[in-house]
């Protein structure tokens, strides 16, 4: 073969010629494939020499297989043993992050709540608006105006029922234009709410029907709750799988 | 050969070209098969229902190719059996995980992993590659009435052909025992393999060539 066959050789491409082997291959390439091979020796020996390489690899013998795959009762019994231990494990960690999950939160929450209360910012406000007034007036006294705030909420009950910002802003009002009515017990039936046997009996202070009527700081009830998911989820990711099995009595 | 190429013969494998190799031209894809699957999805069906006499059906019908798949890609054939029957196991363990379609290629899948891991593992610790070829007394498996001349030929093909494919990079080699030596199509390589079709097509392609590279020096085994 000559030098100058050999220096147009080094210039074809190779992976064409294998891909026109390999079937791989459009109408146009198959033609410059065919075309080049026609021209060059070496391109046509690469062809002829991938055809031999396929051949001899797909007749390459194989030693016989040394030992029968079929899968003993053990075996199966075995391997269905690992799958269980697997899915118990995977339960396991599911139900521990779950479980972590809603410790985290309700830690976070129990935090939050907390430090509202200390800071004595308005934090659960945001939670709790429709009670708004009934915790301003009864959580928020201590930062309230000392002159006479506590004793309006104590004294009027229907003022410390309206809407906060009503109630903030119509503290001094209700103050200077109806002084009488800081002092000036309110027994009407209608602010009673049913079931109130103090008041509807007349033997007990106003006050004391009031804070029947708004019930429980609702801010210790938003305690209570994140403190409830915390032991929740720490029950989830630490009961043991055995006593949880007792305690559902299987 | 040159004469012989510049004398039309060129022309004549040109042309010869156009006719391919069967395998290559239908993608690679042996009969087998539609029968085949319907059987093996049924024995599937039964083997989740907890019947082990299926799965070992199974087992049955494909042991040979995974073996013979296997043991091109672990050159070592006890490795080669260790790979097999882990893969087989794997199967068993991950039945429910079976989506339906081809059994043979979601155990070709499950082998080859097994393979990879057991190359992985011989990376570590080197071993001598092929060692029947490399022992007197074992004798590839031949005709009865091929020459002994003949024998003595294709044993040597094979040893230096398989040397050559433990050379190749694990992708490359991968796609070629699949496609050369099981007849796998393309479709069901790339499945098994988690790429492209046009990847799978690169490596094979790439493959036979680095093949005949590392072949260069023995290239008279190979020609008529």
């Amino acid at each position: 073969m000559d030098r100058s066959t050999r220096a147009s050789h080094a210039s074809h491409d190779e992976l064409l010629i294998a891909r026109l082997y390999g079937g791989d291959v459009d109408d146009r390439e198959r033609a410059r494939a065919v075309e080049i091979m026609a021209d060059c020796p070496d391109c046509a020996e690469l062809f002829a020499d991938l055809g031999a390489i396929a051949e001899a690899t797909a007749s390459m013998p194989v030693p016989a297989r040394p030992r029968d795959f079929m899968l003993t009762e053990e075996d199966a019994a075995r391997l269905r043993r690992k799958r269980r231990g697997w899915q118990v494990t995977f339960g396991l960690g599911l139900r521990r992050s779950f479980g972590g999950s809603l410790a985290a939160l309700g830690l976070a929450g129990l935090m939050l709540t907390s430090a509202a209360s200390l800071l004595g910012q308005t934090t659960s406000a945001s939670l709790t608006s429709a009670n708004a007034p009934e915790r301003f007036a009864q959580s928020s006294g201590p930062n309230f105006d000392s002159q006479g705030a506590v004793g309006l909420a104590a004294a009027s009950p229907a003022a410390a029922s309206e809407p906060a910002p009503a109630f903030a802003a119509g503290v001094t009002a209700a103050l200077a234009a109806n002084p009488a009515a800081a002092t000036t017990p309110t027994t009407d039936a209608a602010n009673r709410v049913p079931g109130d046997v103090a008041g509807d009996a007349g033997g007990s202070p106003p006050i004391q029907t009031e804070t029947a009527a708004a019930g429980v700081d609702p801010r210790l009830l938003w305690l209570l709750g994140f403190a409830l998911l915390f032991a929740i989820g720490v029950a989830v990711a630490l009961l043991p799988q055995r006593l949880r099995r007792r305690v559902r009595g299987r | 050969m040159d004469e012989r190429v510049v004398d039309g013969q060129v022309v004549t494998e040109a042309s010869g070209a156009d006719q391919l190799p069967a395998d290559a031209a239908s993608g690679g894809h042996r009969p087998g098969d539609a029968a085949g699957q319907a059987i093996d999805a049924a024995l599937v069906e039964e083997a989740l229902g907890g019947r082990l006499e299926a799965f070992n059906q199974l087992v049955e019908r494909h042991q040979d190719h995974l073996f013979a798949l296997v043991y091109r890609l672990v050159p070592d054939r006890d490795q080669a059996a260790d790979a097999v029957q882990e893969a087989f196991f794997n199967a068993y363990r991950n039945l429910a995980s079976f989506r339906g379609g081809s059994v043979r290629s979601w155990l070709g899948r499950i082998a080859i992993n097994a393979a990879m891991d057991i190359q992985r593992a011989r990376r570590r610790r080197p071993s001598q590659p092929y060692p029947e070829y490399d022992d007197d007394s074992w004798q590839p498996p031949t005709e009865p009435d091929v020459e002994p001349e003949s024998k003595a030929l294709a044993a040597e093909r094979s040893k230096v052909l398989a040397r050559a494919l433990e050379e190749l990079p694990a992708d490359q080699r991968s796609c070629i025992v699949l496609f050369d030596v099981q007849g796998y199509g393309y479709d069901e390589i790339a499945e098994i393999m988690h790429v492209a079709v046009g990847t799978v097509k690169s490596r094979i392609h790439r493959g036979r060539l680095t093949l005949r590279r590392a072949l260069a020096s023995n290239r008279e085994l190979f020609r008529g």
